[in-house]
């Protein structure tokens, strides 16, 4: 089957006041269609540069793509002139934003930033952009559109105004979604709803996902595919069931074990000890190496490649330890 | 009267805090927001006391009020037997060295322009606490307590990470040896792997120094594992309380177990029904009449969109606050 989005090697680099530095290294995925790929890992650890590099959304300056490709339906977006790119961005691959209060703009309604991105891509009327615009928030389940539509974003609330930002990414029917964090700024229950939406949409519209995400909790109800980033790097990728219930790569297997669950009490919990390596001081092998249980039987000077399983090839790992 | 072992170090009577706010121009109009609304409960020595709930339910002006940061409008709030809401200013600073306070966000909870040293050692002076010139060395101790090296004492918060500024307002608060700290989401900002460092710290010292805490968290998975005890919050008053195991396993009020369903699960082979789920939290301006969670509640009867349900004791140290339960 063909995939929607393949990335090969992609690396990219920013500008400190001592140097280039990568922010990531040597990051490979592909995603088929309707499939859902959840980036899960901490702070710091690439997953937003990630989407940023696929979506051309860096800084112009102070950063830059190092290495790798990135085929949506055939095309390289990396080498793609500008123009091009912008004609994709908004209508074939959107993207959600982390935080829909801020996201969104405060001195124009929030139908009217719905209707926009329709009236450009779309090739239609005014008219007809606020049309599609009501259905689209209909179709998030947002009460009452008609008179929803000329709020301003500080009339909603913050789960409405995620609302209005999916609305918004999939206003042109895209094959390719990036949601950056999309939940983690809602409460609870607000969250909840949202991961039902999105999976709904997703059946109903057909469409990829990159779910970038920290929480563990998401990732098993949202996800295909998952990939456990950690320094920058791709440490592990599995389907979800594989990953969550036999993770191999050390960091992945040390994660699951230190969060707590809320349908259990908790009494083998351990905490991973010391820190993420700063980006200015990277290892040369393996970036887990120096908080890796298994370090004694394994050597700090090479950098793992991501390969995958000897008996399941769908399961990729960067360690020198799994085969 | 019960004996001191077994008296609460911490008891929380009928607290209530109401916020005037303004709104409009330019004829503004005055509301009234409940942000605590008649809460009590009381935190046992030695015991980590979870206070749970949504964005706005007043969880947090639970824990200040506590402290006296924000004035109760009324209520009692009892450290063993002193009565911290009739405290003069004075008696107020003296007892405060027995109550402190950890902050949600390391980052601005920190003076930038001071070194980590001049920010713990000038709360000793203030409260002349020793000789001048052991504060160094005390300072020294209690930063390797919470697992930083002596050598951090002149570095500046900017230099160190997220986990680590939080150590130091964990130093920061046991500065005095206090008996009770207030924790307002001191974990919620961190990493998930230095989430479980710092609430194993927090864990240690409270065996150690035979510490009580009252957390206030979003997570509940964190409570769960933090806690012995846990109220959860609905726009400003307590709907259930209980020890974590009967909350979380058998939830009774109806917006517990909506709580407990919207939390995901780190397992893919758990489904969970996040369709139920209607609504937002209404605005503390404007609470629903009746039972506030009664629009949202699958099992609302008439009667709860009149009365607000009872606090009914259940035993073993329950309560609910629901009419399914009158």
């Amino acid at each position: 089957m063909k995939y929607i989005l393949e990335v090969k090697n992609l690396s990219t680099a920013f500008k400190l006041q001592s140097g280039w530095y990568r922010a990531t290294t040597d990051i490979s995925f592909a995603l088929r269609q309707n499939e859902t790929l959840a980036v899960v890992g901490e702070s710091g650890c690439g997953k937003s540069v990630t989407a940023f590099s696929l979506m051309g959304l860096l800084p112009e300056h102070g950063s830059r793509i190092d290495s790798g490709s990135a085929l949506f339906k055939g095309e390289d977006l990396l080498t793609m002139p500008r123009e091009k790119l912008r004609k994709i961005r908004g209508s074939a691959m959107t993207m959600i934003f982390q935080e829909p209060m801020t996201s969104l703009n405060p001195v124009l309604t929030v139908g009217s930033q719905i209707a926009e991105a329709v009236y450009y891509h779309m090739n239609v009327g005014k008219a007809a952009a606020k049309k599609r615009a009501l259905e689209l928030m209909d179709m998030v389940k947002i009460p009452d559109p008609k008179n929803r539509y000329n709020d301003y974003p500080h009339h909603l609330s913050g789960g409405m105004c995620q609302r209005i930002m999916i609305a918004m990414s999939l206003a042109c029917e895209p094959d390719l979604v990036f949601a950056d964090e999309p939940t983690t700024a809602l409460d609870v229950t607000i969250q909840a709803q949202m991961i039902y939406l999105l999976n709904e949409l997703k059946e109903k519209q057909q469409m990829s996902m990159v779910f970038i995400t920290h929480d563990l909790g998401v990732v098993a109800h949202v996800a295909d595919r998952v990939a456990v980033m950690y320094a920058g790097t791709i440490v592990e990728t599995a389907p979800v069931a594989d990953l969550f219930a036999d993770p191999r790569h050390p960091y992945t297997r040390a994660l699951l074990k230190s969060i707590p669950r809320l349908d259990k009490d908790n009494k083998d919990i351990t905490p991973i000890q010391g820190m993420v390596p700063s980006i200015d001081n990277m290892p040369e092998g393996c970036r887990f190496f120096a908080r890796c249980e298994k370090k004694d039987q394994c050597r700090p000077d090479e950098f793992p490649q991501l390969l995958p399983l000897k008996n399941s090839s769908n399961h990729q790992v960067r360690c020198l330890l799994c085969e | 009267m019960k004996t001191s072992t077994k008296q609460p170090l911490l008891t929380v009577n009928r607290l209530t805090k109401h916020f005037h706010i303004k709104r409009g121009f330019p004829k503004s109009v005055s509301y009234t927001v409940k942000a605590v609304d008649d809460v009590s409960f009381h935190v046992n020595r030695k015991e980590a006391f979870g206070l749970a709930g949504e964005s706005g339910c007043g969880k947090s002006t639970v824990g200040r009020c506590v402290l006296r940061l924000i004035e109760p409008d009324s209520g009692q709030v009892f450290l063993q037997n002193t009565d911290i809401t009739g405290l003069n200013n004075q008696e107020l600073r003296s007892i405060r060295k027995k109550m402190q306070i950890i902050f949600q966000d390391p980052y601005s909870s920190l003076n930038p322009r001071r070194t980590i040293g001049q920010t713990l050692e000038e709360p000793m002076r203030v409260h002349k606490l020793c000789e001048n010139d052991n504060i160094r060395d005390i300072v020294i101790d209690l930063l390797e307590n919470v697992g930083l090296s002596a050598g951090v004492i002149d570095k500046y918060p900017h230099e160190f990470s997220g986990g680590q500024r939080q150590r130091v307002g964990i130093a920061r608060a046991l500065l005095f040896n206090p008996e009770l700290i207030v924790a307002d989401e001191a974990v919620s900002a961190l990493d998930v792997s230095i989430q479980m460092q710092i609430l194993q710290l927090l864990q240690n010292l409270k065996e150690k120094l035979s510490l009580s805490y009252l957390f206030i968290s979003h997570d509940l998975a964190v409570v769960r594992y933090f806690c012995q005890r846990v109220a959860i919050m609905y726009l400003g008053k307590f709907v259930e309380l209980g020890s974590v195991s009967q909350i979380f396993d058998e939830p009774l009020h109806p917006y517990t177990l909506t709580l407990r369903n919207a939390s995901p699960i780190p397992d893919p082979s758990i489904e969970q029904a996040f369709a139920q789920l209607k609504g937002e939290v209404p605005s503390p301006i404007s609470p629903p009449q009746g039972c506030h969670f009664h629009p949202r509640c699958a099992k609302a009867k008439d009667i709860c969109s009149r009365e607000y349900p009872k606090w009914i004791e259940l035993g073993k140290g329950r309560g609910v606050a629901c009419h399914l339960y009158g």
